[in-house]
């Protein structure tokens, strides 16, 4: 059974050549077009404050931090295709933190403290923090301006972890050998709608207790533990060294070499 | 809400106009009196967490999702993938659609959760394609305890739920035996096909469904008998047209519309393409992505979730056309059609003859008798691991015949049984080698239908393969139709990217 393909029928055997095509095709577009009969009108859409985020693997503030912190970005990823301004709601740690969080974050979506509500109507991102955490415990408490705020602005709350951050202008001026380890937990996004302003401190209160405390865990075990399934982390009293121990941990030393 | 879809009617005002064949793009003058269907504008997409919440506070004709799912329930999302968007999503909506149920989940309790994608006689997905689509948190949670798993088609792992027409029908193991199901998936284009009977079942009912000799009543056959034994919750994300990255805008704008900016990116894409014959083309395709707007989405009930979506899909995207043409013109972008930057001939022809000009309400654009032409090179090009049952089938099959019958009988059953292609299936997430004849039996059946099928810049041994003709200039391509459509044809050309549903009067 076979076909039998006309004579002219050939696979093309050219290769194709460079061409250069710019000049030719900028000069012939830049004759204005005009517009043809029955064309709808164009739209003119106000101009957009903000877009979705989509993270870059990497950008320059990041890499400058990477120089002098062991830093790791943990949850990035459920920012993407978040609708800007957002609230990022983080615990205070230490002095330093508000700059570590912008600086970790690409050009774009790096959030302010100042004057939120009017940067929240120009499109920009904003940072709040808790207050200074009470002895025995990780992390402070939320006041309800984070969800007044993206009740107001209709915005989306992001909660975020910070470790590694405390009593850092200090470590940073001892001759340490390694770098300190800095950790930016993201959470899931918080949304307002349908919740009291105290539900929603409460969850984020919760969500950001959370992250601090995850560790290795998984979204799914945070998640579920965070919603009062399985067994929930205590959160345990601990002394102000050892949450600088902890800090300063040297990174798992893996011994296993693929040469011996 | 995105401008309507509308019929252009070319005069002597109006620019060039967009044809791209494969990775080139280019402007061509139509001749006067051409309508031009253009699509609904494409719009940047929002967050559609609002929009999931509505949907599952008021599912159609079922229950709340949440008071369905108890502590104990053995759960199963079902990540539909009969029918992806390209150029691929930038945010992918499948995403949002499952972390939300996932977090309805974890609110009830629930422990037995997996995930398994409804991939038919597609590829299997790749731990890389389950990142990029579902996320680092799904993958990460799931995924290392091979939690999510794409189904087999082949597997022997298997159950049967029932008979049609005397024929076993088998479903996906862990979908018969859950409790509940979730089917996630998208709406891109007018298709009311159930992915779980066409995503989940064996090989065998896939082919009496969709096959060369498929029975009129045999799909919805297996949708019922699917419906009965599996209680699935649907929830479906209605997408509209694919909206280009700043580089590459000018392709989903109107062209009288373009700015400086979009005219030196068209001449800057088309200079490297030209510049780097091998090379340029991937290096301004391949890593393209589109945002969707969503328009909707709709949750409940599948059958009511597939009509509702259905409906919104058309409502967004229907355009007048008044009577069929005697000639319809459809460029094929490559991006649009598959993941390379070119897209093989199997692909284009499927595009041009299945997916655009089979995109209308029931009333084709071109009548009976009428001619097609495309716009693509047809090169004999192929990938080596995930399309290369569609290689031998270019290579081998097409030469000795393009009766779908006849293929069916004689070629059919060797390569469904070809160890080598199982095992790309199965192992190097290739598509499935029955995929490919399914795709030539839909493209023969709408070629029957036309006199003509002519591809301006085709090559001329793969047009000749397909059963088609090429010709080097649209018009050429005009001359040659005109034996058939005589010498003032009424022409309908289709302006891509993406689909525009046919309303044609």
């Amino acid at each position: 059974m076979s076909r039998s393909l006309p004579s002219w029928a050939q696979a093309r055997r050219s290769k194709a050549k460079p061409r250069f095509t710019w000049l030719a095709d900028v000069v012939r577009l830049l004759k204005a077009p005009q517009k043809p009969a029955g064309a709808p009108k164009q739209e003119r859409s106000g101009l957009e404050l903000a877009s979705r985020v989509q993270l870059p693997e990497g950008h320059l503030t990041l890499g400058l931090l990477r120089l002098r912190f062991d830093i790791e970005l943990v949850g990035a990823d459920a920012l993407t295709g978040l609708r800007q301004p957002l609230v990022f709601a983080a615990n205070e740690q230490g002095v330093l933190d508000y700059q570590i969080l912008r600086m970790a974050l690409p050009s774009r979506m790096r959030p302010t403290n100042l004057g939120v509500s009017r940067a929240l109507l120009r499109g920009r991102n904003v940072v709040t923090f808790t207050d200074d955490p009470p002895p025995g415990r990780l992390v402070g408490d939320f006041s309800t301006v984070p969800a007044e705020l993206a009740n107001q602005h209709n915005v989306a709350i992001v909660p975020v972890g910070l470790t590694g951050t405390f009593k850092l202008t200090d470590i940073l001026k001892l001759p340490l050998t390694a770098k300190p380890k800095v950790s930016i937990r993201f959470g899931a996004p918080i949304y307002v709608r349908g919740h009291s302003l105290l539900e929603t401190t409460a969850e984020l209160q919760d969500r950001v207790e959370q992250l601090v405390h995850e560790g290795e865990l998984t979204w799914w075990t945070v998640e579920r533990r965070r919603l009062g399934h399985g067994q929930a982390e205590p959160s345990t009293h601990m002394p102000r060294w050892r949450r600088l121990w902890d800090q300063s941990a040297p990174k798992p030393k893996d011994g296993s070499r693929i040469w011996r | 809400m995105a401008r309507p879809g509308f019929v252009l009617e070319v005069d002597d005002k109006t620019p060039p106009l967009m044809t791209p064949a494969g990775a080139e793009l280019r402007l061509e003058r139509l001749g006067i009196g051409t309508r031009v269907v253009y699509p609904a504008d494409a719009v940047a997409s929002s967050d559609p967490t609002a929009l999931i919440e509505s949907a599952l506070t008021a599912p159609l004709n079922a229950q709340s999702l949440a008071s369905r799912i108890r502590p104990g329930t053995k759960l199963t999302l079902v990540i539909a993938d009969d029918d992806p968007p390209f150029p691929r999503p930038q945010f992918d909506p499948r995403r949002t659609l499952v972390e939300r149920v996932l977090e309805s989940a974890a609110r009830a309790g629930v422990d037995d959760v997996e995930l398994v994608v409804a991939n038919g006689l597609r590829q299997r997905w790749s731990p890389a394609q389950i990142t990029s689509v579902l996320g680092d948190r799904v993958a990460t949670s799931f995924l290392p305890d091979g939690l999510i798993t794409s189904h087999d088609v082949t597997s022997e792992d298997l159950v049967t739920i029932g008979e049609v027409d005397g024929a076993p029908v088998q479903l996906n193991r862990r979908v018969a035996e859950s409790d509940l199901v979730v089917v996630i998936g998208l709406a891109s284009a007018l298709t009311a096909q159930c992915p779980v009977a066409g995503g989940l079942t064996d090989l065998a009912t896939i082919n009496r469904m969709y096959g060369a000799h498929a029975a009129p009543g045999a799909s919805a056959a297996v949708e019922d008998l699917v419906a009965r034994h599996v209680d699935a919750f649907s929830l479906v994300a209605v997408l509209g047209q694919p909206l280009l990255g700043p580089a590459m805008r000018f392709v989903s704008k109107r062209e009288w519309e373009w700015n400086l900016g979009d005219k030196l990116s068209y001449a800057g894409a088309r200079q490297i393409v030209a510049a780097m014959p091998r090379n340029g083309a991937s290096l301004v395709h391949n890593a393209l992505s589109a945002d969707y707007a969503i328009i909707d989405v709709v949750a409940g009930d599948p059958t009511a979730v597939r009509r509702d979506a259905s409906r919104v899909w058309q409502a967004a995207n229907a355009v007048e056309v008044a009577g069929a043409a005697d000639v319809l013109v459809t460029p094929v972008w490559g991006a649009a059609i598959e993941e390379g930057p070119i897209g093989s001939p199997l692909d284009a022809a499927h595009h041009a003859l299945v997916t655009a000009a089979g995109s209308h309400l029931g009333s084709p654009f071109v009548r009976e008798g009428g001619v097609l032409i495309g716009f693509h090179p047809l090169p004999n090009k192929f990938s080596n691991r995930r399309q290369s049952a569609a290689a031998d089938f270019f290579a081998k099959v097409l030469p000795a015949s393009t009766d779908p019958a006849e293929i069916a009988a004689e070629f059919e059953p060797k390569a469904i049984a070809d160890d080598w292609y199982l095992d790309l299936y199965r192992k190097q997430f290739a598509h499935h080698p029955l995929r490919v004849y399914h795709q030539w039996y839909r493209t023969a059946e709408a070629a029957r239908n036309l006199s003509n099928v002519i591809w301006v810049g085709g090559d001329r041994r793969s047009a000749a393969l397909l059963g088609h003709r090429a010709a080097s200039t649209y018009a050429d391509a005009l001359e040659i139709a005109s034996d058939v459509v005589g010498n003032e044809p009424a022409i309908t050309f289709l302006r891509g990217p993406g689909l525009a549903l046919g309303d044609v009067r």
